[in-house]
């Protein structure tokens, strides 16, 4: 009997060895199954990254730059913002525009019949002095987004300078960027594309994890949105010593593009070191 | 049987609770009844006044024939001017039906190819847009409420609508599948509506009853459409 081996007690053995071994082994599987899912996730987000970022170069060298007159619009004075529409293909999916009545109101009045009340939105205490008429700036992708067409809006007189903050009003419901009520706010639009003077392209995404925003004010009915620096932007942060050549902003998100599927944007107040434009040409075709 | 003074005081505080209950109930009922009601007579008198308000457009019979209905007017009614309307059709904005999007090429330097696209919810457009404009009434207001808070508000001219017998009216609206959700295009109970001037009524776009094409829905349009029963007894009065 002593030289036999107890079969129970060779059970219980072998299951304290296997469990250890069992677990490490699903522990190991797990680390390489997130890994595997990591890398994926990343490789994706990159690869969407890139070609919004090869989009944006082809985009911009497309894009005319607006005639700008020095004795009217003298270097690094941002006083305009010139909607156009980029739509190579003729395809009518766009559109770009300042329209009366839609910005975001700052000094403005209702109307009851007889007598008039100030208004102003709590999101825009302060806005463009010069905008007598409410105007906002409408950019509309009707569609699927890979139609190769656009909306935009040149920000004129922004060559030379550096940037310290940089931003707009959206006409949006919520207490921040990620809401699904009211205008479109993608990761990908509307969004800044900056050209520095080294030629190189950041672009500052509306709702972006990798650019996130500032909330500065807020109502039922607008965001103010405001990047600082170094402002974030895709692929690198967009640096105080940094110098612009060209800033436009970019709307290619159609109806396809959740969370709210509007492809449209109200953006009012456009915002670069701190001198807000919210007024221009009524563009509309 | 013998009475019991304490049942008795029990049972006649029980009914007379049950009472108050009853009475307080059919209180509120009427007075939350009265509130809809003063709210909708409100919303009426408002359509009626801006109605009377706005020019009708001078229209050429021979262009426009009476009952030929081709044509809706954006106009802004801002009496106090304040610019916080805005109501146009523009370009790029509307329903795609049959269009062409243009696909990049491998390097993005300018179009590679064409496809075609149309969202479910118009297989049947408006055929004029064939110039591929995509057209949409474009109607903002900013600020308050239009009807209590300010005076002003946006009216599109239904061309030639009068002494014509109407089998439905329709718009279509950026919107999700539920036409009540509160998402992008905010949908109340009366904007944006069809005020009448014929029957004293109103449509408003997500007032019951509608009939909402359920199967010509998307997430991102909708078609909605009213249909005889309230829109013809609107008409009625004025054929």
């Amino acid at each position: 009997m002593s030289g036999q081996k107890n079969p129970l007690k060779k059970s219980l053995t072998g299951i304290l060895w296997i469990t250890p071994a069992l677990g490490v082994s699903i522990a190991a599987a797990l680390f390489l199954f997130t890994i595997a899912r990591t890398g994926q996730a990343q490789t994706t987000s990159t690869r969407t990254l890139q070609t919004i970022l090869q989009l944006e170069q082809a985009l911009l060298s497309l894009l005319p730059q607006p005639v700008i007159d020095p004795t009217t619009d003298p270097p690094g004075n941002f006083t305009n913002v010139i909607p156009q529409q980029f739509d190579p293909g003729k395809t009518n999916l766009v559109q770009a525009t300042w329209l009366s009545g839609i910005g975001c109101p700052t000094g403005a009045f209702t109307f009851d019949g007889s007598t008039t009340t100030p208004l102003t939105d709590t999101a825009c205490p302060v806005g463009d002095p010069k905008d007598q008429r409410n105007q906002g700036l409408l950019l509309v992708k009707t569609g699927p987004t890979p139609n190769f067409a656009a909306a935009t809006a040149e920000l004129i007189n922004v060559k030379g300078i550096s940037l310290t903050e940089l931003g707009y009003d959206i006409r949006k419901s919520g207490v921040d960027e990620f809401s699904p009520l009211g205008s479109h706010c993608g990761a990908g639009a509307p969004r800044f594309d900056v050209v520095l003077s080294d030629g190189s392209i950041r672009f500052v995404g509306c709702s972006s994890f990798a650019t996130l925003p500032v909330v500065t004010a807020a109502s039922g009915a607008w965001i103010r949105l405001r990047w600082f620096t170094p402002i974030p932007a895709f692929p690198t942060p967009i640096l105080a010593t940094d110098v612009v050549q060209r800033i436009v902003i970019v709307f290619d998100e159609g109806t396809d593009t959740g969370p709210d599927f509007f492809g449209a944007a109200f953006l009012d107040n456009i915002d670069v070191n701190g001198s807000r434009v919210g007024r221009g040409p009524v563009a509309a075709n | 049987m013998k009475f019991d003074p304490l049942i008795f005081k029990r049972v006649f505080a029980t009914l007379l609770l049950l009472g108050a209950v009853v009475v307080i109930l059919s209180m509120a009922h009427p007075v939350r009844g009265q509130t809809i009601n003063s709210a909708m007579l409100t919303s009426l008198q408002y359509n009626l006044g801006l109605l009377s308000l706005l020019p009708e457009p001078v229209l050429d019979p021979l262009l426009d024939p009476p009952g030929n209905f081709h044509a809706v007017k954006p106009q802004e009614f801002d009496p106090g001017t304040p610019s916080l309307v805005q109501a146009a059709w523009l370009h790029g904005t509307g329903r795609p039906t049959n269009t062409t999007i243009a696909l990049p090429n491998s390097t993005f330097t300018g179009v590679g190819g064409f496809s075609t696209f149309t969202n479910p919810a118009c297989l049947n457009d408006f055929d004029a847009d064939s110039a591929m404009h995509r057209l949409s009434r474009f109607r903002v207001f900013s600020g308050l409420h239009a009807t209590h808070d300010s005076r002003s508000c946006l009216d599109s001219f239904i061309g030639r609508q009068r002494g014509r017998c109407c089998l439905g009216i329709a718009v279509d609206g950026t919107g999700t599948a539920d036409v009540t959700a509160t998402l992008p295009r905010a949908t109340f109970r009366a904007q944006p509506l069809f005020p009448i001037a014929e029957g004293n009524s109103e449509e408003g776009d997500a007032a019951a009853p509608f009939d909402d094409n359920g199967p010509r829905t998307t997430k991102q349009l909708k078609e909605l459409a009213y249909e005889t029963t309230k829109v013809e007894r609107s008409f009625t009065a004025r054929r």
